[in-house]
Order: structure tokens, then sequence, then C-alpha cells
């Protein structure tokens, strides 16, 4: 009994990622469009899905309690470049590279989770405008220079065997903090109801700030891939940084779905996943940019609608079942 | 009572709210080994008494011992710790979250500092659910696997668990099943053998008289007097509760009254997408007061919202005969004059954050309304009409709903359908949680309202209630209807209750 549940949930959690990648396999196949899912394009889909799953990671954690950080993409960008440059001028190498970026990334969520705690504003706006403060300070140092670390041997981070390693870390010590831990049990009941959580004793702030730090981590992470990837963050300004969070919603909402299965945190990396294979595929597919775009905002939209309505397939049932049982007692009153 | 007993004491305490007089020098002592019962009239400070003492919020001046020690929770946590447990009115439980999680919500560290143990977690809250005799549920499932009755049985189980040396239970027993009241009432007498203390909030005369040993009336914040077991009769507690005879019919005089033969409102072969109703028929009359009763799960509610347009039909219909149509939607109800009072009114009736006037005028514009405009002369005459004739306790029109009491709260959500003059009204549960003197109120109102023809069904799981007021009765079981009574007929309480059970 318990392996068979086992079993299904392991199931579910891998159904999704494997149904789609079948289909653009078989897609691609029959269009003649060749090396979908394979060598450098598994290598695409793989820091795609890892950076995603990163940054839907650190949205999740404060949106599931009703906390919109908007400024997610600036800590992202602020962290980045402060930290690459400290890095780089110290000469520590990769692991200097990610302690400084994710230290820098995990102080900067402290202060938007302490300054949401004390200002007691609503969450969008505080993360609004401590968007546009990170975004200014990462222009103002180094002359808006951002960071340029093209060839640089510290980026490591992009590679494939980096990225699983730094994928099956993150994922497990997420599933702890999740699931594990007063962090998590407190977010949980704060996400639930959270009048009767802080009446019986959960500090809110305290768990709200701690979901910040977390985020902040993940954002940190999430930078150096994008560094290692790209070589350069550029500093944003006009709340721009909000383009590094935008691939986060459709892996969320698929975690939404599928967590039940697993645990929030892995179903938010399924999600990932399957973004990272449909964007590979419409590319292989030759879909525009722009296209590609419509195409993504339509999926979400799809599991948006599926996740809210979802349970009436369930209702369909019960009620089919109810009926049985009307017809059944009418027939018996006869 | 030997003073060695004694485990709480107030003296001289009052508590304000603004220009309100919440509690005004209170003085009352809570002894071990006895069940004290708490009544008064909706706002009479029963709640506010048990609230201040349990650390929820502090009093405005007086003085309170716990065991002979100055007693000043700064919290409830803090009250709890001291050994004041308290069950509260409102769902105290987190959706989302096990039923384990939730009887240890806040005391997660009793498993671990910062690694939980949820194996040792689940067990223990199977430990909590099994001593207060919540058997066949397993801890480990969500919180949303149960109804709202068994839910609130989890929140007795996680403040039972905690040992309280004072149990206060405000008003509990109306959240409950049968089945949950008998736990409850186990949980009060078995406090009471181990010399523990138990403070009773409850509406239910009959339920105090039987429980309690002590029976303390406040009455607009003002300790009244404190009744024996010996000295509890209900013609007495019922004069000290409102501060004058009740004179008058307390339920309605008069079945003389032939029911008219016009059907206004039939119900044919109904099965409800949720809930138990199925292949269900009735018909209401013109000027009939027509009663639902059943146990708790046997579909009287779903039956009411099916009546207002609320509830999915997977069979069947609900046919106004006044127009020949069909209600199929609250819109299309309102529209032919329909009034609906939900049960749940704090999800259903009301919107909390929001102010009495507006609670009540969102039933009611299009009966004030001047073209496109409301004047806010209208709108005032009738909202203060309103709370006038129905006594609503509170600082002005303009408080928020969720600052009122239960029973106050409730005459709001009366409140909103009466002055739009319903033709037929459909009231589930109108009277819970309402103070007795309230409650003789709104049982004149609906007698009135029958008078005037207009059509009630009126859900209820108060027996005496029914019996009291309904021109006929049916009693539903497992969903379908078990048995009919009319007054004519003779309307026995063993009966009704053999043929619902």
């Amino acid at each position: 009994m318990k392996l068979a549940k086992i079993g299904k949930n392991i199931g579910m959690t891998l159904v999704l990622p494997a149904a789609v990648y079948l289909f653009f396999l078989l897609l691609c196949n029959a269009t003649g469009h060749t090396g979908f899912g394979v060598g450098n394009d598994l290598i695409t889909i793989i820091y795609n899905a890892v950076y995603a799953g990163l940054v839907a990671q650190a949205m999740a954690i404060n949106v599931t309690t009703g906390r919109f950080d908007y400024a997610i993409g600036a800590e992202l960008v602020l962290a980045t470049i402060l930290g690459g440059n400290l890095a780089n001028t110290l000469g520590w190498g990769p692991i200097g590279l990610l302690l400084c970026v994710v230290l820098i990334a995990a102080a900067i969520g402290a202060i938007s989770g302490l300054v949401y705690t004390a200002l007691k504003l609503p969450p969008m706006v505080v993360s609004v405008g401590l968007a546009m403060i990170y975004e200014a300070v990462a222009f103002m140092y180094n002359k808006a220079k951002g960071v340029c670390l093209i060839g640089n041997p510290m980026l490591v981070f992009a590679k494939t065997g980096m990225s699983l390693i730094l994928t099956v870390v993150v994922l497990a010590v997420l599933v702890v903090i999740y699931d594990y831990t007063k962090i998590g049990y407190n977010r949980r009941a704060l996400q639930g109801g959270q009048k009767i959580a802080v009446d019986v004793g959960i500090n809110e702030k305290r768990n709200a700030v701690y979901c910040y730090v977390i985020a902040g981590v993940m954002m940190g992470l999430a930078g150096c891939m994008y560094l290692s990837k790209n070589g350069v963050v550029a500093p944003e300004t006009g709340l721009g940084s909000a383009s590094y969070f935008m691939s986060a919603f459709l892996p969320m909402f698929i975690g939404g779905i599928f967590a039940k299965y697993s645990s929030y945190p892995v179903a938010i990396f399924m999600g990932a996943v399957v973004q990272a294979i449909i964007t590979s595929g419409l590319q292989k597919l030759g879909v525009s940019n722009s296209l590609q775009t419509v195409l993504n905002g339509m999926i979400v939209c799809a599991f948006l609608i599926y996740s809210s309505n979802s349970y009436k397939l369930v209702e369909a049932q019960l009620f089919r079942e109810k009926l049985a049982k009307a017809k059944a007692a009418r027939q018996a009153a006869l | 009572m030997q003073e060695d007993k004694l485990i709480v004491e107030t003296r001289q305490l009052c508590k304000n709210f603004g220009p309100t007089v919440a509690l005004n020098n209170v003085s009352i002592k809570i002894y071990r080994g006895q069940i004290t019962g708490l009544i008064g009239e909706n706002g009479s400070g029963k709640s506010t008494i048990t609230s201040i003492l349990s650390g929820m919020q502090p009093p405005t001046s007086g003085e309170m011992f716990f065991k002979g020690k100055p007693h000043h929770p700064a919290s409830m946590i803090e009250g709890a710790e001291l050994g004041i447990g308290m069950i509260v009115q409102e769902q105290g439980t987190v959706p989302g979250i096990s039923i384990a999680e939730n009887i240890f919500l806040g005391e997660e560290k009793k498993f671990g500092k910062l690694f939980i143990n949820r194996s040792a977690m689940i067990k223990e809250a199977q430990k909590a659910l099994d001593a207060i005799g919540f058997t066949g549920v397993d801890a480990s499932a969500p919180i949303e696997s149960l109804n709202m009755q068994d839910r609130k049985l989890v929140e007795i189980a996680k403040t039972v668990y905690a040992n309280p040396e004072v149990l206060v239970v405000d008003e509990t027993t109306t959240a409950l099943s049968q089945k949950g009241r008998e736990i409850i009432y186990g949980i009060m007498r078995k406090m009471r053998d181990e010399d523990k203390a138990v403070i009773f909030i409850s509406h239910d005369l009959e339920e105090l008289m039987e429980t309690c040993d002590t029976l303390t009336v406040l009455r607009d914040g003002v300790l009244i007097t404190t009744l024996s077991k010996e000295e509890m009769n209900e013609d007495v507690i019922k004069r000290c509760m409102v501060g004058r005879e009740m004179t008058g019919d307390y339920y309605r005089a008069d079945f003389s009254e032939p029911i008219s033969d016009e059907v206004v409102l039939r119900m044919k072969d109904v099965t409800t997408a949720f809930g138990m109703l199925m292949n269900f028929s009735m018909e209401l009359h013109k000027g009939e007061i027509l009663g639902i009763g059943g146990l708790s799960h046997c579909g009287m509610h779903e039956l009411g919202k099916a009546l207002f347009g609320e509830m999915k039909l997977l069979e069947g219909e609900v046919l106004d005969l006044r127009y020949n149509e069909p209600i199929s939607s609250p819109k299309q109800a309102l529209k032919r004059g329909y009034g609906y009072v939900s049960k749940d009114r704090d999800k259903e009736a009301l919107v909390l954050t929001a102010s009495i006037a507006d609670n009540i005028l969102a039933a009611g514009f299009d009966k004030i309304q001047r073209g496109p405009f409301l004047l806010p002369s209208d709108t005032k005459k009738y909202i203060n009409g309103l709370i006038r004739d129905l006594s609503i306790k509170c600082a002005s029109p303009k408080q928020d709903v969720q600052y009122l009491s239960g029973g106050n709260k409730q005459k709001v959500v009366f409140g909103k359908w009466v002055g739009r003059g319903c033709d037929i009204l459909v009231l589930d549960c109108p009277t819970r949680g309402v103070d007795i003197g309230v409650k003789a109120a709104m049982y004149q109102l609906i007698d009135k309202m029958r008078r005037e023809g207009k059509s009630i069904v009126m859900i209820s799981e108060e027996l005496t209630e029914l019996i009291g007021m309904c021109d006929r009765l049916l009693v539903l079981k497992d969903g379908q209807l078990a048995g009919e009574f009319t007054h004519a007929g003779g309307m026995n309480e063993n009966q009704i209750i053999d043929v619902m059970i």
C-alpha cells in the first residue's frame, strides 16, 4: 500500500515533464527538426530549468503567504554586481563568487524582510520601492558598469554538472526547510490562517524575515548562474529588473498543482523543467521569440484555468455518484 | 464554597471600548471543582470577562487574581501557559495543514528545536484526540478532511492537551454536533471531578441548568447575581437577564388560523449537488411558517440554500408559483422578494470588515433608491430604524460588524432581510447565538410577518423553537423527508425525535 503510494507520487511528479518532453520530441521528429533534447539543447534545457527553478522558489516562498516581492529581480542584479566584483577583486575563485553573491543576496533579502515588517505597508508597495532603491544602488556602483567577468574561470555555475549538483543541494535543503523545520511549519500555518497562527504564538514577522532571506539566497544562486552563463550583469533602471523573475510564474503554478505528490520545492522545480522543455521545443520548431512569448502566456493562463477549476472534475464524479444514489433511493421507495 | 478552592477572582473589573462600557466593576469568584455558568444578553460582557482572564485583551481597570496571585496575562499564550485554556466561538483551526499540525500549532518546539519529528507529532496528536474521545480520525490527515463541527473538536483536543486548570468554553456548543456536545460535556465534568474549574458560556438555558453548579448572570456589563444549583429556575434566570418580567408569549400564541390554500413556492424532486438532500419535495403556503428540522447533517441547511437559488441542483426544481418561474439564482430570488438568513453568518451573511450600515444597506438599496441616487436622509432613516427595532448594540452604524458580539451580528443579518420587507423568508437557524430577550423579539417579528401574509421557512436545530413557531414541520433524515407534523394534528416532541433519529 505504502509502496504503491510512493510509486504513484513519483509517477505523478515526473509525468508532466516526461509527457511534454515526449510531445516535443515527436513533434520535432515529425516536422524534420532534429537535435531536440540532446547535446547542446539538453544543456540549455538544464540551465533554463535550474535558473527558472531558483527564481520560482524565491518568488513562491513569499507569494504563497500573500507577499508578492517585486524586488527579487533587483536583488539578483545588485547582489551579483556587488558580489561578482568583490570576488573578482579578491581573486577568490568560484566558491568565493558563490559565497559573496549569496551572502550579499541574503543580506539584501533580510533588509527587504525587515523593511516590510517595520513599515507594515502592503508588500507590493514596499517591494516596488525597494526594487527602485536596489536598482539605483546597482546603477551608482562601479560607474554603472555592473559586473563583467567574460572568460573568467570563476564562472562555473552554468555548467551542466554544477547546475545539477546545485539543484540537488538546493532541493534537499528546501524540502527539509519546508517540511521538517519550524520555519516551514510556521510558514504553512501563516499561509492558512494568519490571525489564528499569530494568536497561538507564531511570530509572523520573524517568519517573514526568514522567508525573505531564503528568497534572497535563491536569487543569489540564480545570479551566479546567470553571470556564469552570460559573463555580464548590467544594472537596470525603471523596474527593468523585473525581467529577471518573469520566468518564475509557470513553474510556480505548476508547482502548486503537483506539490501534493512530492514537496512544493520539488514540484516547482519540475514546473521549471516543463517550462524549459517548452521553450526549447518551440525554438527548435522555429517559432519566433514574440510568438513564444504569446504561447508561454497562453500556457500560464491554461495552467491557471486548470488549477482554479480542477476540483470540478472531482465534483462531477461526486455528482454522478449522488445522482445514482438518489435514483436507487427512488426505486427502493416504489 | 471554601475559600481554599478559590482559583480566579476579579475585583471591580472594568472594560471600556471608547464610550461603550462592556464591563462595569465586575467582581466574580471562580472555584475549583465547579462548573460556573455565565449567562446574559448579547453584549452583556460574558465574553469580555473571559477574554480578559485568558489574556486576549487587558482590562481598563480593576484587579484579577489567579491562584491567589495578581493576574495580568499579556497575551493568550501567556494565559495558556499560566493554566487558562479557552475554546472560543470563532473558528480556530488553520486550513492547509494537517490535524496534528493544528493541534500543535505554535507548539512545534515540543518535537524538535530546529527539525520537527513529524511522526512523533502525529502520534502525540492521535493521543490528544483519543483523550477527548474523538476517535476514528487520522491525525495526519489534512484539516479539510473534517467538517466544521469536527474541526471544533480538534480545537478542543488542542486546548485540553495543554491540561489547563481553568477551562473557558465560550458558546462553543452551538458549533458542535450532538456527539461533539457530549464530548465537551464529558470534558467539563471530568475537569470538575479533577478539582479544576470550568467557566461555561451559553445561551441555552436548559444546557446551563443541567451542566453548571453555579450560574452567574450579567446584564449590560454588570454582575446581577450568582445562582446556586438549587436556585436555578428558568423564570428567575430570564428575569435576571432582561431585568424585567418576561411578559406576553415567548413563542407564537395563535395557531387557530387555518393555513391558506395558496401555494407560493414548490420544491419538486430536488437533489442538491452538495450535502445530503435528495429526492425532496415540499410546498410553502402563503402566510405559513414551515419548520424544517432534523439532525445536523440531515440536509436541512442545503435545503435553505436551494430555496434561495444558492445551491446547485442536480435534479428537480424550485418553482415560484406566484410568477410561475423557477428560482435558480440568488439574484432572481431577490428580485422575487426572497430573503435568506444563513446559518454561517460570518462567512455567508456578513461582510465582517464593512460597517453595520453597509451590511444592512447591501440588501436594501433598491428599496430606498431614488433613480440612481441614494439620499443620505433615506439611508439614515432606513438603517437607524432597523438598528432601533432590532436593538442592535453598537457604538454607531459606522462600526465594523466584526467588532459586534455574536448575537448582535445575527441581528444585523436578520435586519438586512426584515428591512427589505421580503415576502418569502428562508431562515436558517435565525436565533443561533442570540440571547433570550432578542429571541423573543425575533419570534414576535416572525409571527407578525406571518400575520401580514408573508411565508417563512424556518430551519432550526432547536426542536422547541420549531414546535413553538411553526404551522407545519417537515423532519429530514439522511437528506430525505422522514415525517411531517402539523399543529392541527399535534406536534409531540418525542414523536418528532423518533422520526429524526
